[in-house]
């Protein structure tokens, strides 16, 4: 089950990649293959820290945009590119932004690192609205090379004003290091105290599982701008798949993120053609759906 | 063959001590229950014994190393606690929450090995959980719930057990089986402790008690030694008795006419 599982979400990306290089949908050859890495390594980035984020927050509808966090990232990515600053740089501002939004998620609605029930997305949500204020200060008040083209990363597009191929080592080392912490977080998820007196030493692991959220979703933010609920659903649909063990639930995200992201925006290319439908507009149309189904559900077990 | 030494333990919630200085030593094959009111702290004890809980002052030594020394790891090989309430948010399965256990015994990136996975099997098999081993654990009711947190240290398989309130909510053939299951471990020379409000529970299956009383006095000792009505009632306020000489039973005297 759990191998025909794999094998298939294996297949789906070959097939995918391939359709991306194959399908002439108004794109340069030579583009296809970064467009298609792209989709693959947000996609994958954003489920893990998704993923990651649920456990952190243990609320399975803890997602890097619906929390804010991607916004955060967005602000010091957009100011980054604005000044021209160099890829590295920029992903490294996005980075410290995206920690400094969950630190005020913490703050504000876990404390303690308690359960957090619907408080944290009310915050969360908050503070999206937010650093879209900040957004929108940037571009008015910012220098205005090429607008256009940031107004498209800004609603999540892959057209990438910053080259996908950083962001590789990214995907690379955090499922790494992710999936050595899988037994851990499989006890994290059930209370600080529990997870203790199981051996896990808590601090440690949430620190890391914080660190590598925030670094993910920067990394993401930077290749592709703001892309939303692709972190919340491929984890909450793979749960029922292959059953919420990290161990397994870790890999399967990363494939299943990166195909369900590089279907969705080669999609959008087919229906679109030459009007040029940024991909985050197509997550969110899907997205936010799902998600309110899932808060009627959780709603529902309390 | 794990022992615990509390020597000077005072606990306590952001720094206020509920109890006068603690030291006892409990050993190996003991079954201990910690006795008194709502709120005299059982609880709280029961989390700074497992090093949850900072103490205000004194130590909790377990096999003579500090437990506040000790690496998470290596102090749950030695020492687990049943809580009161667990987080159930995701939908893992019976087993899965079991093998949790094992994880102080194997290295993280490895999967469960076989004595892992006998130790799991022999947990499932000891609280008659095998019928419910594929279901998801936030589908259990309540009492099935603490059956699989019960199961879980029984994976685990510490020397000392710790227990906070490990009958609440189980029904009365449920709290028997518990209760003879702790029996069962205490004969296997580990330390289990558990606190308890049930008093006949307490008399009839623990050998020591630690008596906490509401103005922080405490005592430990022998069960058939400790148990009298003029401690009860300090214990409890309420005064209690024996319901016949030998009998396990307690209740308010008087009301039968006697």
């Amino acid at each position: 089950m759990t191998r025909a599982l794999f094998a298939v979400l294996l297949c789906l990306n070959l097939l995918i990649v391939a359709l991306v290089l194959g399908l002439d949908t108004g794109l340069p050859e030579g583009q296809r293959l970064s467009r298609a890495l792209a989709g693959f390594s947000v996609g994958g980035m954003l489920a893990l820290a998704g993923v990651l984020l649920q456990v952190l927050l243990r609320n399975p509808l803890a997602e890097p945009f619906v929390l804010g966090i991607s916004g955060g990232a967005t602000v010091a990515a957009l100011a980054g590119l604005m000044l021209g600053l160099g890829s590295v740089w920029i992903t490294f501002g996005a980075f410290v932004a995206s920690l400094l939004s969950v630190l005020i998620l913490f703050v504000l609605a876990a404390p303690g690192g308690q359960r957090s029930g619907d408080r944290v997305l009310l915050t969360g949500v908050v503070l999206a609205a937010g650093w879209s204020g900040v957004i929108g200060f940037l571009l008015v008040l910012g220098p205005q090379p090429s607008l256009p083209e940031l107004l498209f990363w800004l609603m999540g597009d892959l057209a990438h004003p910053v080259s996908p191929w950083g962001s590789l080592p990214v995907l690379g080392l955090s499922l790494a290091a992710a999936w050595v912490m899988a037994s851990g977080l499989d006890l994290l998820v059930h209370g600080d105290q529990q997870a203790a007196v199981l051996g896990v030493e808590v601090r440690r692991l949430r620190l890391a599982c914080y660190l590598l959220a925030s670094l993910l979703t920067a990394a993401a933010v930077t290749v592709a701008g703001p892309i939303g609920f692709v972190g919340l659903l491929v984890p909450q649909l793979l749960r029922r798949a292959v059953g919420a063990r990290h161990v397994l639930l870790i890999p399967a995200a990363l494939l299943a993120g990166g195909a369900l992201l590089m279907l969705l925006d080669l999609t959008a290319r087919v229906l679109a053609g030459d009007n040029l439908l940024p991909v985050g507009v197509v997550t969110a149309v899907l997205g936010v759906p799902a998600f309110l189904v899932m808060l009627r559900q959780q709603g529902g077990r309390h | 063959m794990t022992s615990l030494q509390i020597d000077r333990l005072c606990y306590g919630r952001a720094g206020q001590p509920l109890n006068q200085p603690l030291t006892l030593r409990a050993n190996p094959g003991e079954l201990w229950a910690v006795l008194g009111e709502n709120g005299v702290g059982k609880s709280t004890l029961m989390h700074t014994l497992a090093g949850l809980i900072r103490p205000v002052a004194g130590q909790v030594s377990v096999d003579g190393v500090d437990i506040r020394r000790c690496p998470r790891k290596l102090l749950a090989r030695r020492l687990g606690l049943v809580m009161q309430h667990s987080d159930l948010a995701f939908p893992y399965s019976v087993r899965e929450m079991v093998s949790a256990g094992r994880y102080p015994h194997r290295p993280p990136w490895r999967g469960l090995r076989e004595e892992d996975r006998q130790a799991v099997d022999q947990a499932l098999e000891a609280l008659a959980l095998e019928p419910l081993a594929q279901r998801a654990i936030d589908q259990l009711s309540g009492g099935e719930q603490r059956r699989v947190a019960i199961a879980t240290i029984l994976a685990q398989s510490p020397g000392v057990v710790l227990m906070d309130e490990p009958v609440q909510q189980l029904d009365v053939r449920h709290q028997i089986r518990l209760m003879e299951h702790c029996r069962q471990l205490a004969g296997e020379q580990r330390l289990v402790m558990l606190s308890l409000h049930d008093v006949s529970l307490a008399r009839q299956y623990a050998d020591r008690l630690l008596l906490l009383y509401p103005d922080g006095a405490w005592e430990a000792g022998i069960t058939g030694q400790l148990l009298t009505p003029s401690r009860l009632e300090h214990l409890y306020g309420v005064p209690l008795q024996a319901s016949g000489q030998g009998e396990p039973f307690f209740r308010l005297p008087g009301k039968d006419g006697k």
